[in-house]
C-alpha cells in the first residue's frame, strides 16, 4: 500500500495515511481499551456489598496466560458491545444489586450509549464523574436507593435522550445545568425527596415529550417557559406543594395527552384551552385551590378517558359546561361549587364506570338516561340538592356495584328496578325525602355489604327479605323513618352484620330471639321505637348501653337503666294479677288437652295428607324462603 | 430507543411500561418476569400498588372485576373493591364472589392498615401464605368457600386485631395451630368442612367456641370437637352463601 501511495500526490498520501490510522484504530481495538472495560467492571462488582451474585457469575477476570484472546466483556451478562467491541451498553435490571456507583469508573467507558441499572438496591449518591459518560443516550437509575444530590454535572451530557431517576431518595434542587440536554426526550425525576422550584431552564429542553416530577417536595409556581415544551405529550406535576397560578402559558401545550396536576395547592383557574390539540385523555387536578369555572377546552374534548377535578372550588353549570365524552371511563367532580341540572347527555359516555359528582349545588332530576350507560361501576351524586324520584332506568345499570343518592331531596319511593342490581354491594339513599314502603326487591341484592335508608320518611314493616341479604356486613340502617309492625325475624340471619340500627320509628313488638344468631354485632341501636319484652342473649345487646334501647315501650333486660324482665310485674297489683295468671292457665290448658284430643282423632279419622311445605329450599343450608318472592328478572 | 418516542400501543400500555422502567415489554410478558423476580421487583412508588396488583396478576379473572386495577396509579384507592382510610392507606378488599381462581400472593401482607379481606365464594388454590400473619390492622379474615390446601399458618396468632376468622369449606390440612388461642378478640371462627385433624383446642379466645366452628372435618378431637352435626342447621357459622337466586338474563 505504502509503494502505490507514493505515486499519489502528497495531500493524497497524507490523508490515507491519516485514514489509515483511523481505521486501524477502530477496527482492531486497543486491547488497553477493552482491559479498561473489563477492570472496571470487575472493580465495580467487587465493591458491591454482596458478592454471592449468581446472576455475574459470567463477569470473571480473564486467565493471565491467553495469548490468542484478548479479554472482552462482550459476551458477559447485561454488557452490549459495538462493532469493535468496546462496552456500548449496560442493561443490569431487577438484579438485586447493592452497591453504590462510587466505584463504577465512568471515564473508562467512553463509548457507553446506554446505562440502565433499573430495579436494584442501588444506594450512596450519583457520582460528578458521570459526567465522563459524553456519548450517553439513556440514563435509567429508576428504582433503586439513591440519594444525595442530582449532580450539576449531569446537564453536561449533551447526547442524552432519556433521563429516568424515579423512584429513589434523591434530595436537593433539580439542577438548572439540565437546560443544556437539548435532545432530551424524556425525563423521570418522579417519586423523590427533590426540593425547591421547577427551574425555568426546563424550558428550553425543546425536544422533551415527557416531564414527570411528581411526588417530591417542591414548591414555588410553575414556570411560565414550560409553556414552550410544545412536543409535550406528559406534564405530571401531581403530589408535590407547588403553589401560585398556572401560567397561562400553558395553553400552549397542545399535544399533552397526560396531565397531571393533583396534590397542590395551586389557585386561580384551569387553562381556558386545555384539550385544544383535541388528544388530552387524562387530566387530573383535582385536590388544590382551583377556582373558575370548567375551560371551554374541557366541553368539547372527547378525547377524554379519565378527568378528575374533585376537591376544588371551581363552579359553573355543569349542564352547559360538558360535553360528551365517548371514551370516558372515570369522571370524578365532586367537592366543588358546581351548580345546575345533571345533563341526561351522561347517558352517551358508553364507556362510562365511575361518575361521581358528589358535594356540589346540583338541581333537579336524576336523568332517566343515566341508566343508558350501562358500564357504570359507581354513581354517586351525594350531598347535592338534587329533586324528583329515582327514576326507573337506573335498574338497567346491571354493572352497578356503588350506588350513593343519600343528602339530596330525592321524593318518592324507591323503585322495585333496585332488584336488577345484582351487582349492588354498597347502597345509600339516606338523608332524603324518600317516602312509601322500602321494596321487597332489596332482598335479591345478595351482593349487599352496606345498606343504610336512614333518614327519610319510609312507612310499612320492614321486609323481611331483608334477612336474605346474609352478606349484609359493614352496616343496616333503617333508622330515623316511621317503619311499623315487628322486626321480622328474618334479620337473625345476619350473621356477618356489624352495625345495626333501627333506632327512631314506630317498630312494635318484641326483638327476636334468634338475634342471638347474630354472632359479628358490635353495635345496635334500638331506641326511640315502641318494642317491648327481653333484650335476646347476644353479646352486642348485652353490652350495649341504654342509649342504645331507651324510649321503647316496655323492653327489660339487664342492662343498667332497664327493668329486670323478671321484675316487671311486681311493679304491678302483684296478688290480681297472679290470681288472673293462675284462672288463664287452667283454662288454656283445659282447652289446650281437649284440643289435642281433637286433632288426634281428626288425624286418626282423616289419615293426614303430607304437610304443605311452607318453604322452598333452594339454597344449600335450607335458608327458608316462604312463597311471595318475586323470580323476574 | 426510539421506541419510546414513536410506539403507539395504547396509550395506557405505554404509559404503563414506562412507568416501570420495563419499555419493550407487553403487559403479558411482564406478569411472567413479576412471578419470576417475586421477591425483588417494585413496579410503583407505592407499597400497595404493587401488592394488589402482583395479587391481580396471580388471578384468572374472567368476569373482570379487577379491570380497574391500574398499576400506574399512585395509589389504589379508586380501583374498584378496594376501600381506602383517609390516609389513602387500604383498609378493605371487596372480592366475594367474582369467581377468581389462581392463588393467594405473599404480598397481601403487606397491606399494613387491612381490615377486612373478603376473598370468600371464589375458586381460589393453593395454600394461605404465612405472610398473612403479619397483617396487624386485620379484623376480618373471610376465605371461606374456596379451594385452599394447606395448613392454617400458625403465623395467624400475630393477628392480634382479629375478630372474625372464616376459612370453613376449603381442602385445608393439618393441625389448628395452638397459638391461635392467644388471639384476644377472636368472636368468629369457623373451620368447618376442612380437612383438618388434630386436638382442637379448648383455651382461650377457644372457650367461647362450638362443635359447630370445628364440623366436617377429618380427624379432628377433643372436647370441643364434639358433636356429629351431621343434621343440624349450623347457628354459628353463616350459611354459605347460596348461588345467585335469580340468574341473570
Amino acid at each position: 500500500m505504502l509503494t502505490k501511495a507514493m505515486l499519489l500526490p502528497k495531500s493524497h498520501l497524507s490523508l490515507i495515511s491519516f485514514i489509515f490510522f483511523l481505521t486501524s484504530s477502530c477496527f482492531s481495538p486497543t486491547s488497553a481499551q477493552q482491559l479498561k472495560e473489563v477492570e472496571a467492571l470487575l472493580k465495580w462488582k467487587t465493591s458491591f456489598a454482596e458478592q454471592n451474585q449468581s446472576i455475574l457469575s459470567s463477569w470473571k477476570p480473564f486467565p493471565t496466560n491467553t495469548t490468542t484472546t484478548t479479554p472482552s466483556p462482550c459476551n458477559w451478562f447485561a454488557i452490549f458491545c459495538d462493532l469493535t467491541g468496546s462496552v456500548v451498553k449496560i442493561n443490569l435490571t431487577n438484579a438485586a444489586i447493592k452497591g453504590t456507583l462510587d466505584a463504577f469508573e465512568f471515564s473508562s467507558f467512553p463509548n457507553l450509549t446506554h446505562l440502565d441499572l433499573h430495579n436494584n438496591f442501588l444506594y450512596g449518591s450519583i457520582p460528578s464523574q458521570i459526567s465522563n459518560l459524553s456519548r450517553l443516550t439513556l440514563l435509567n437509575l429508576n428504582s433503586n436507593q439513591l440519594t444525595g444530590f442530582i449532580p450539576r454535572e449531569v446537564g453536561t451530557l449533551k447526547s442524552l435522550n432519556i433521563l429516568i431517576l424515579a423512584n429513589n431518595h434523591l434530595s436537593g434542587l433539580i439542577p438548572s445545568t439540565l437546560r443544556n440536554l437539548t435532545n432530551l426526550s424524556i425525563l423521570f425525576f418522579g417519586n423523590n425527596r427533590l426540593s425547591g422550584s421547577i427551574p425555568s431552564g426546563l424550558g428550553e429542553l425543546k425536544s422533551l415529550t415527557e416531564l414527570r416530577l411528581n411526588l417530591n417536595n417542591l414548591t414555588g409556581h410553575i414556570p411560565s417557559s414550560l409553556g414552550n415544551l410544545t412536543g409535550l405529550k406528559v406534564l405530571s406535576l401531581y403530589g408535590n406543594q407547588l403553589s401560585g397560578t398556572l401560567p397561562p402559558e400553558i395553553n400552549k401545550l397542545t399535544n399533552l395527552t397526560l396531565f397531571f396536576l393533583s396534590n397542590n395547592s395551586i389557585s386561580g383557574s384551569l387553562p381556558e384551552n386545555i384539550c385544544h390539540g383535541g388528544i388530552l385523555e387524562d387530566f387530573c387536578a383535582s385536590n388544590n385551590l382551583f377556582t373558575g369555572t370548567v375551560p371551554k377546552g374541557l366541553k368539547n374534548c372527547t378525547s377524554l378517558t379519565r378527568l378528575r377535578l374533585d376537591r376544588n372550588q371551581l363552579t359553573g353549570n355543569i349542564h352547559e359546561d360538558f360535553g360528551i365524552y365517548p371514551v370516558a371511563d372515570y369522571i370524578d367532580l365532586s367537592y366543588n361549587n358546581f351548580y345546575g341540572k345533571i345533563s341526561p347527555d351522561w347517558g352517551k359516555c358508553k364507556l362510562l364506570t365511575s361518575l361521581k359528582i358528589s358535594n356540589n349545588f346540583i338541581t333537579g332530576n336524576i336523568p332517566p338516561e343515566i341508566g343508558d350507560s350501562t358500564l357504570l361501576h359507581l354513581l354517586d351524586f351525594s350531598s347535592n340538592n338534587l329533586t324528583g324520584e329515582i327514576p326507573r332506568e337506573l335498574g338497567k345499570l346491571n354493572s352497578l356495584f356503588n350506588l350513593s343518592l343519600s343528602s339530596n331531596r330525592l321524593s318518592g319511593s324507591v323503585p322495585p328496578e333496585i332488584g336488577l342490581l345484582l351487582e349492588l354491594s354498597y347502597l345509600n339513599l339516606a338523608d332524603n325525602d324518600l317516602r312509601g314502603g322500602i321494596p321487597e326487591e332489596i332482598g335479591v341484592c345478595f351482593k349487599l355489604l352496606y345498606l343504610n335508608l336512614s333518614r327519610n320518611y319510609f312507612t310499612q314493616r320492614i321486609p323481611f327479605q331483608i334477612g336474605n341479604l346474609v352478606s349484609l356486613q359493614v352496616v343496616l340502617d333503617l333508622s330515623r323513618n316511621a317503619l311499623s309492625g315487628e322486626i321480622p325475624f328474618q334479620l337473625g340471619n345476619l350473621v356477618k352484620l356489624e352495625i345495626l340500627d333501627l333506632s327512631r320509628n314506630n317498630l312494635s313488638g318484641s326483638i327476636p330471639s334468634n338475634f342471638d344468631k347474630m354472632e359479628s354485632l358490635r353495635f345496635v341501636d334500638l331506641s326511640y321505637n315502641e318494642l317491648v319484652g327481653p333484650i335476646p342473649d347476644n353479646k352486642a345487646l348485652q353490652e350495649a348501653s341504654i342509649e342504645a334501647l331507651r324510649n321503647n315501650k316496655d323492653l327489660c333486660g339487664n342492662i343498667i337503666g332497664l327493668k329486670n324482665c323478671s321484675n316487671s310485674r311486681r311493679n304491678e297489683d302483684k296478688d290480681e294479677t297472679s290470681t288472673a295468671i293462675l284462672i288463664s292457665t287452667v283454662v288454656l290448658g283445659t282447652l289446650l288437652v281437649i284440643s289435642v284430643l281433637i286433632g288426634v282423632f281428626v288425624s286418626i279419622i282423616r289419615r293426614e295428607r303430607k304437610p304443605k311445605e311452607m318453604c322452598y329450599k333452594n339454597h344449600t343450608m335450607g335458608i327458608c324462603l316462604p312463597y311471595g318472592v318475586t323470580t323476574e328478572n | 430507543m426510539t421506541s419510546y418516542l414513536t410506539s403507539k400501543t395504547s396509550s395506557r400500555q405505554f404509559r404503563r411500561a414506562i412507568e416501570r422502567g420495563i419499555m419493550e415489554r407487553e403487559v403479558n410478558i411482564s406478569s411472567v418476569l413479576l412471578l419470576v423476580f417475586l421477591p425483588i421487583l417494585r413496579i410503583s412508588a407505592n407499597v400497595e400498588v404493587d401488592a394488589l396488583y402482583i395479587f391481580k396478576t396471580n388471578m384468572e379473572d374472567p368476569n373482570n372485576v379487577l379491570q380497574s386495577w391500574d398499576p400506574t396509579f399512585a395509589n389504589p384507592c379508586t380501583w374498584f373493591h378496594v376501600t381506602c382510610n383517609l390516609n389513602n392507606s387500604v383498609s378493605r378488599v371487596d372480592l366475594a364472589n367474582a369467581a377468581l381462581s389462581g392463588q393467594l400472593v405473599p404480598q397481601l401482607g403487606l397491606l399494613k392498615s387491612l381490615l377486612y379481606l373478603e376473598l370468600h365464594h371464589n375458586n381460589i388454590s393453593g395454600q394461605i401464605p404465612f405472610e398473612l400473619g403479619s397483617l396487624s390492622s386485620l379484623v376480618s379474615l373471610d376465605l371461606y368457600q374456596n379451594s385452599l390446601t394447606g395448613p392454617i399458618p400458625d403465623t395467624f396468632s400475630r393477628l392480634s386485631k382479629l375478630r372474625i376468622l372464616r376459612l370453613n369449606n376449603n381442602n385445608l390440612t393439618g393441625v389448628i395451630p395452638m397459638s391461635l388461642t392467644n388471639l384476644p378478640s377472636l368472636q368468629v371462627l369457623d373451620l368447618s368442612s376442612n380437612r383438618l385433624s388434630g386436638r382442637v383446642p379448648d383455651n382461650g379466645s377457644f372457650l367461647r367456641f362450638t362443635p359447630l366452628s370445628f364440623a366436617n372435618n377429618l380427624d379432628l378431637y377433643g372436647p370441643v370437637a364434639g358433636c356429629p352435626c351431621a343434621d343440624s342447621l349450623p347457628f354459628s357459622p353463616p350459611p354459605p352463601l347460596p348461588l345467585p337466586i335469580f340468574s341473570q338474563g
